[in-house]
């Protein structure tokens, strides 16, 4: 009789969550058109290239649209905020041209990234934005749906294809910066650490590539091999410890990964700090201010904006009106020097907020509240 | 009969309340959201289950057999570079790709059984260890993502007829032909017979060693049809994509009734795992519930038919 009760009780259960996702779920309408704040005018650097006529002329008839956004890996707040710079973006720029709007997280895997972008065809989209994964693999993907008249708008990591647009941020040229900041403005002579970010990647080939690129010039700096920190602030501390100990006389890091990490193994062991290239988070910036002061450190952040899938839904809407947009857009990666920290830090704020941001205070306020 | 059909029902029954289960679950979607019940939606189903499907066959049996295999993922990983990438971008060298990684994945299947069976090491802990081998081996090879799969191959293995494509075909094919060898076979008796007590299969006379070297064998072969549905679905090469088969396929395995213990458990029920995981995943998706709700969902749903079906067994 227990048994049957639990059973009754569990089918129940299972039921309620269905019919759950059918209150919750089922459409989310583009709602409020919240209290405008300044939105910083996004400097578009179009580095463009051909432009495709986007947008066919059943889309242009069209006034409301079903909008997709695939949020690469929502286990890294980078890719969280640059997904919360999108959706605040979209319901105070274009809400009134949201009909439905979906997110689905690819956990940064390309697998599921195909079957997220197969099921948003499925429900319609007029438009996907997507960060690809495999390059080879969604093409052939995004060359199907474009020519079922989608319009596909790649972001943040550099590609080629048959998208409408891509609007990204080189790897190439934020990995040779930050090296060239190393090298010239820095100093630097001797040895180099380079932590990458996750291997097998794209985007860590590209910012190897600069960074050796950047190095050819300076034979007096001798660049260690490669490390990977998938970007796990752990995994960034224990390379740069070992690192470390078998290269005493290391003299600089370059790091796609969170700074803080590795500075903090030269303060633990006691070493002076050495040139690092860093991050714009808050949290990173809080530490090297302090460390500026206290210990002298000298750094230089170049980093990939998370305002890209902003910059990149302005492209996108743009096509869905049935104007020309271009085939690539080059959105610039965004630096600070040391004496510009205090233009961005904000000790009210929690560590995880990146800068720069489009979002405007209150909106911060309510997300890093939580 | 009645005797006949209360036997079956008693011995399948968690495989039969997994698949009361699924339906109840397909049912429920169905009703609540129409186009999850779509012609397109339901392709897509079919061609997302499939890598999942494959690759817990093998996990199956190796999980009968009292063992575990973690290096799944890797295989899966390694064959996808290989079939992108190995001896350049020539079509007409498919054929040596395949044979060429499915004697990668016999070499990997003996090494892991052969190294369970001669030391005292759990096979979690050299399973773990090997795949650790091969995906620095991976990446070694074939840093990021690229190469090119032949067009033939993709073409081949995506072919659709009506809503049924050419790779949903090859996991019915397996289904059967591992449902047959696992409930028929003297080799699925022993099996059975070393996940329960491989000292006592050995005093029946079992050769408790090489029966535990075919299990990882044919997982690793699994793993490697995976990975040939996964590169010609992708048309090329990644080497991190093996990576989330892991948990799920074991997930899938255990969801069907599969225990970690060894002994028990039925390939008929992992399908049914395999299914729900993908189902669930899409049905998520078609009913727009938020990614960060999904995880909870997806969670909630997949405990609740673990408790249950622990219960049943």
């Amino acid at each position: 009789m227990k048994k049957i009760f639990l059973y009754m009780f569990l089918m129940v259960l299972i039921l309620s969550i269905i019919s759950s996702f059918s209150l919750i779920g089922c459409k989310t309408k583009a709602a409020e058109t919240t209290k405008a704040a300044e939105t910083t005018a996004a400097a578009e650097t179009t580095k463009a290239a051909e432009t495709t006529k986007a947008a066919e002329t059943t889309k242009a008839a069209k006034t409301k649209f079903n909008i997709g956004y695939q949020i690469y890996y929502s286990g890294n707040d980078w890719s969280l905020q640059m997904a919360e710079e999108f959706k605040y973006a979209i319901q105070h720029d274009y809400a009134d041209m949201i009909d439905n709007l979906y997110y689905v997280d690819d956990q940064l895997d390309a697998t599921k990234q195909l079957n997220n972008f197969d099921d948003l065809v499925v429900k319609g989209c007029d438009i996907i934005f997507v960060s690809v994964l495999d390059p080879n693999a969604m093409n052939a993907k995004v060359k199907e749906a474009v020519a079922a008249g989608i319009i596909v708008i790649g972001f943040a990591i550099d590609v080629k294809g048959d998208f409408t647009s891509v609007v990204a941020t080189s790897d190439y040229g934020r990995a040779k910066t930050s090296a060239l900041w190393i090298a010239k403005d820095a100093g630097v002579k001797g040895k180099v650490l380079l932590i990458n970010g996750g291997a097998g990647t794209q985007t860590a080939i590209d910012y190897k590539n600069g960074v050796v690129d950047a190095f050819k010039d300076y034979p007096d700096i001798k660049l260690l091999p490669e490390t990977f920190s998938q970007w796990d602030w752990a995994i960034a501390k224990k390379i740069t410890q070992d690192t470390l100990t078998a290269n005493p006389d290391l003299a600089a890091i370059v790091t796609d990964n969170d700074p803080r990490y590795s500075a903090q193994v030269f303060i633990e062991s006691g070493k002076p700090l050495i040139p690092i290239t860093w991050h714009t988070n808050n949290g990173a910036l809080r530490v090297w201010k302090e460390l500026k002061e206290k210990s002298g450190l000298k750094a230089f952040a170049v980093q990939k904006p998370v305002t890209v899938s902003k910059a990149a839904l302005d492209i996108g809407m743009k096509a869905l009106k049935g104007e020309e947009v271009p085939k690539a857009v080059d959105w610039p990666f965004f630096t600070l020097t040391e004496d510009k920290i205090d233009e961005y830090y904000r000790p009210d704020l929690p560590d995880n907020l990146w800068f720069p941001t489009f979002l405007p205070d209150d909106v911060i306020q309510k997300l890093y509240s939580k | 009969m009645g005797s006949i059909l209360k036997k079956y029902v008693y011995r399948y029954n968690a495989v039969i309340f997994v698949y009361i289960f699924l339906i109840i679950i397909f049912l429920g979607f169905s009703i609540s959201f129409p186009i999850f019940r779509s012609s397109k939606n339901l392709t897509n189903i079919l061609i997302q289950i499939v890598p999942l499907a494959m690759v817990s066959i093998g996990q199956t049996i190796v999980l009968i057999g009292g063992g575990v295999d973690l290096t799944v993922g890797s295989v899966i990983s390694l064959t996808t570079v290989i079939m992108a990438n190995f001896l350049g971008d020539v079509p007409s060298v498919t054929i040596i790709r395949i044979l060429f990684v499915f004697a990668i994945a016999i070499v990997i299947g003996i090494i892991n059984g052969f190294i369970c069976n001669e030391t005292k090491i759990a096979p979690l802990i050299v399973t773990l260890c090997t795949s650790s081998v091969i995906d620095g081996a991976v990446l070694a090879y074939r840093m990021s993502p690229g190469g090119i799969v032949p067009k033939e191959l993709g073409n081949f293995i995506n072919f659709k007829f009506g809503i049924v494509s050419v790779s949903t075909l090859i996991v019915v094919v397996l289904y059967i032909i591992f449902i047959t060898i696992m409930s028929r076979s003297t080799f699925g008796i022993h099996v059975y017979a070393m996940g329960g007590n491989s000292e006592f299969a050995k005093m029946a006379g079992i050769n408790v060693k090489r029966v535990r070297i075919m299990t990882y064998i044919i997982s690793a072969c699994l793993a490697c049809v995976t990975g040939i549905v996964i590169a010609a679905r992708m048309g090329s090469g990644l080497p991190t994509v093996g990576a989330p088969f892991l948990i799920d396929s074991l997930t899938a395995v255990i969801i069907g009734g599969t225990g970690f213990s060894g002994g028990h458990g039925f390939v008929l029920g992992t399908l049914a795992g395999a299914v729900m995981i993908s189902v669930i995943s899409n049905a998520l998706n078609m009913a727009n519930v938020s990614p960060f709700y999904q995880y909870i969902a997806k969670g909630a749903i997949l405990l609740i038919a673990m408790i249950i079906n622990s219960r049943k067994k």
